[in-house]
């Protein structure tokens, strides 16, 4: 699954921090591309995606806010 | 997918489990956006996007259990209210950023002993500042 950040909305360092936090659920990649932050999520337990892409999506959200 | 305007500017399209809400960039600031998203992560799943003209947000709420389309109008509906709540109390923060440092120097300033106000004050003196 891919999720995509916009660059202008959430900063890197929140969306590498998410990464460090959720290291254990699965394999994540960021990339830059086109004005957006890609992360690649790969090895995770797919009857749980809806919840590991919206828990992620929250915690960047909230890491965003605090920087 | 269903869509309904709100006013001219803003709207939301709601879908079976999620509601994109439109919100202009011009009039709404980020911070009361980020600050709207976050009183719904509780019950959504939030994710943020600019337009390609980048001139509006585009805030996705995904229902963390699945969802009526009723219950995506009522949060989109709350959204707004809570964003225009957001954005008055962000502006009035803005306004009175200045006279709230103020009070909090002069609190400060006079929490200290005789002593370390009349340091402070030379030191002020030496940076030619006048008041703190």
């Amino acid at each position: 699954m891919e999720i995509r950040f916009h660059s202008e909305v959430y900063p890197l360092s929140a969306v590498q921090k998410a990464v460090a936090g959720f290291r254990g659920i699965a394999e994540f990649t960021v990339k830059h591309n086109s004005g957006y932050y890609t992360v690649r999520v790969k090895g995770y337990d797919k009857s749980h995606e809806l919840q590991i892409k919206g828990n992620f999506l929250n915690y960047v959200l909230i890491l965003s806010r605090q920087n | 997918m269903a869509a309904k305007s709100q006013d001219k500017l803003s709207f939301w399209k709601y879908k079976a489990d999620s509601v994109d809400i439109v919100i202009p960039a011009e009039i709404y600031p980020k911070e009361p956006v980020f600050a709207t998203c976050c009183v719904f992560l509780d019950e959504y799943y939030v994710l943020i996007d600019l337009d390609k003209k980048k001139t509006a947000y585009i805030v996705t709420l995904t229902s963390q259990i699945p969802d009526s389309k009723l219950k995506a109008k009522r949060a989109a509906q709350k959204f707004f209210n809570e964003l225009l709540s957001n954005t008055l109390r962000y502006q009035v923060a803005l306004r009175n950023q200045k006279i709230r440092e103020y009070i909090v120097k002069e609190a400060l300033f006079f929490s200290q002993p005789k002593q370390e106000q009349k340091k402070t004050v030379e030191l002020l003196a030496r940076s030619g500042k006048k008041n703190l």
